[in-house]
């Protein structure tokens, strides 16, 4: 049986332990909520960037040329970018990911891609793709908790020189989105090539009867400055540093919440557990009573 | 109903909006912004138009007569109905640029330019970072 003092130096380190891990949360709600302003702030952009991208689409003859909607029959290489963390302590956050990454990577390997390489975003992921020998093309590091715009956009022309060159010939995005304060959903979505989907998405809600004033009022709406196919070709590089921004935003925010929940069950476990040793002590220090009671009783008796 | 008329004529409806967040919403008489092609005027009744914008100054006045001046990045603007769109990666208000911070983010890209080395991405990235702090530099100055 432990000593009341051993019992006693538990008692404190897991005290210790529950002061960091409350301050941690306390830091991380802070924080979250910052990230979540943040994604706030960057909606007005990306639904304009997308409507703006969709009048150009809708208005350009030649959407098979642009190179970024090119589809390539033959995938030589599809390249996975997977956002984590650059710290751990969040629970499953960076697990759930990486487990996903490897999914998709499974994924576009059975679709015929012959190799798979990955992005890493983060350095919880490079750590460990590079440490099971998973092959790295690049690694991004440093922001994962506070990304700028100008992060994403080193990302995004990346991936784009990459696929310009042919050097990839799929890219796949994938990282945890904010859902609730509660949830981090883990998404995987293809960035490269564009999606032609994404481009006439809102088409049905327009759609005006041919001839009618709508019609013609929906067709002559913009003048473009340059041609609309100029337009929609410097459009999507933009569109896909949006994406790619929004993922880490939502990814920031996703880490915040991952690392609260995280620490708030590690705050409660250490309580539970401070409430276990102490009646552990107390049964101690009874035994201990009680073991000197009998003792002065049987030298007492002894001398009569 | 006259005068609602001539009054509605005069404003503009602006948004500026960056991925970082809304820079400007309200009204405006008057847009001048950078375009790729030129220096874009927009007054009220503007037909649609669509244009690129480039790194520069776009310049607003209020219903007072009153002019703004905005440091703004690469982008696009739209006008549909009297409803101006500028969507640029950066835009930050003349009068509320910190020129001492914008000297260090310069110093940063500048010092990140040089050690990209033959990394294209790396170097492409850095240098658009110091043309706009160049920008910003020059607009705070004006």
């Amino acid at each position: 049986m432990p000593s009341q003092r051993d019992i006693k130096g538990r008692i404190d380190s897991v005290r210790n332990t529950r002061k960091i891990t409350r301050a941690m949360e306390l830091v991380a709600s802070a924080k979250l909520r910052n990230a979540q302003v943040r994604i706030e702030k960057m909606r007005p952009y990306a639904s304009n960037m997308r409507r703006l991208m969709q009048q150009a689409a809708k208005r350009s003859s030649g959407l098979a040329k642009l190179p970024l909607l090119e589809e390539r029959e033959e995938v030589a290489t599809a390249a996975v970018v997977v956002i984590t963390g650059d710290r751990g302590l969040a629970g499953a956050f960076n697990v759930n990911v990486l487990r996903r990454a490897h999914a998709e990577a499974d994924r576009l390997r059975s679709e015929g891609a012959q190799n798979i390489t990955f992005v890493a975003v983060g350095k919880k992921g490079a750590g460990t793709l590079t440490f099971r020998g998973d092959p790295v093309d690049r690694r991004f590091e440093g922001f994962s908790t506070e990304p700028s715009f100008a992060d994403a956009q080193l990302i995004g022309e990346h991936v784009i020189a990459r696929f310009t060159n042919k050097e990839f010939d799929r890219v796949v995005l994938v990282y945890n989105a904010f859902q609730s304060l509660l949830v981090q959903r883990v998404t995987a979505e293809q960035i490269l090539p564009v999606e032609r989907k994404g481009l006439e998405e809102d088409e049905g809600e327009e759609e005006f009867e041919k001839g009618s004033a709508d019609w013609l009022h929906a067709k002559a709406l913009a003048e473009f400055e340059p041609s609309a196919e100029a337009l929609l070709e410097q459009l999507l590089p933009r569109f896909l540093n949006t994406s790619v921004y929004r993922a880490l935003v939502e990814s920031a925010a996703a880490e915040y919440a991952a690392r609260r929940n995280a620490m708030h069950s590690a705050t409660d476990n250490a309580g539970a557990l401070i409430t276990d040793l102490t009646l552990e002590m107390n049964r101690a220090r009874q035994a201990a009573i009680t073991q000197e009671i009998l003792e002065v009783v049987s030298g007492a008796n002894a001398l009569e | 109903m006259g005068t609602l008329a001539t009054a509605e004529r005069k404003r503009l409806g602006l948004r500026i909006l960056t991925p970082e967040g809304t820079v400007f919403d309200g009204v405006a008489t008057i847009v001048v912004a950078p375009s790729v092609e030129g220096e874009v005027g927009i007054l009220p009744r503007h037909a649609p138009l669509i244009a690129f914008l480039r790194i520069g100054e776009t310049r607003i006045k209020d219903l007072e007569d009153e002019e703004t001046v905005y440091a703004t990045s690469e982008g696009y603007l739209s006008v549909e109905e009297d409803q101006v769109l500028v969507l640029v990666e950066q835009a930050e208000r003349a009068d509320q640029i910190d020129v001492s911070k914008v000297q260090q983010e310069l110093e940063a890209a500048q010092q990140q330019l040089a050690d990209a080395g033959d990394d294209e991405t790396l170097r492409d990235v850095a240098e658009a970072a110091v043309r706009r702090a160049e920008n910003r530099m020059k607009v705070a100055n004006a």
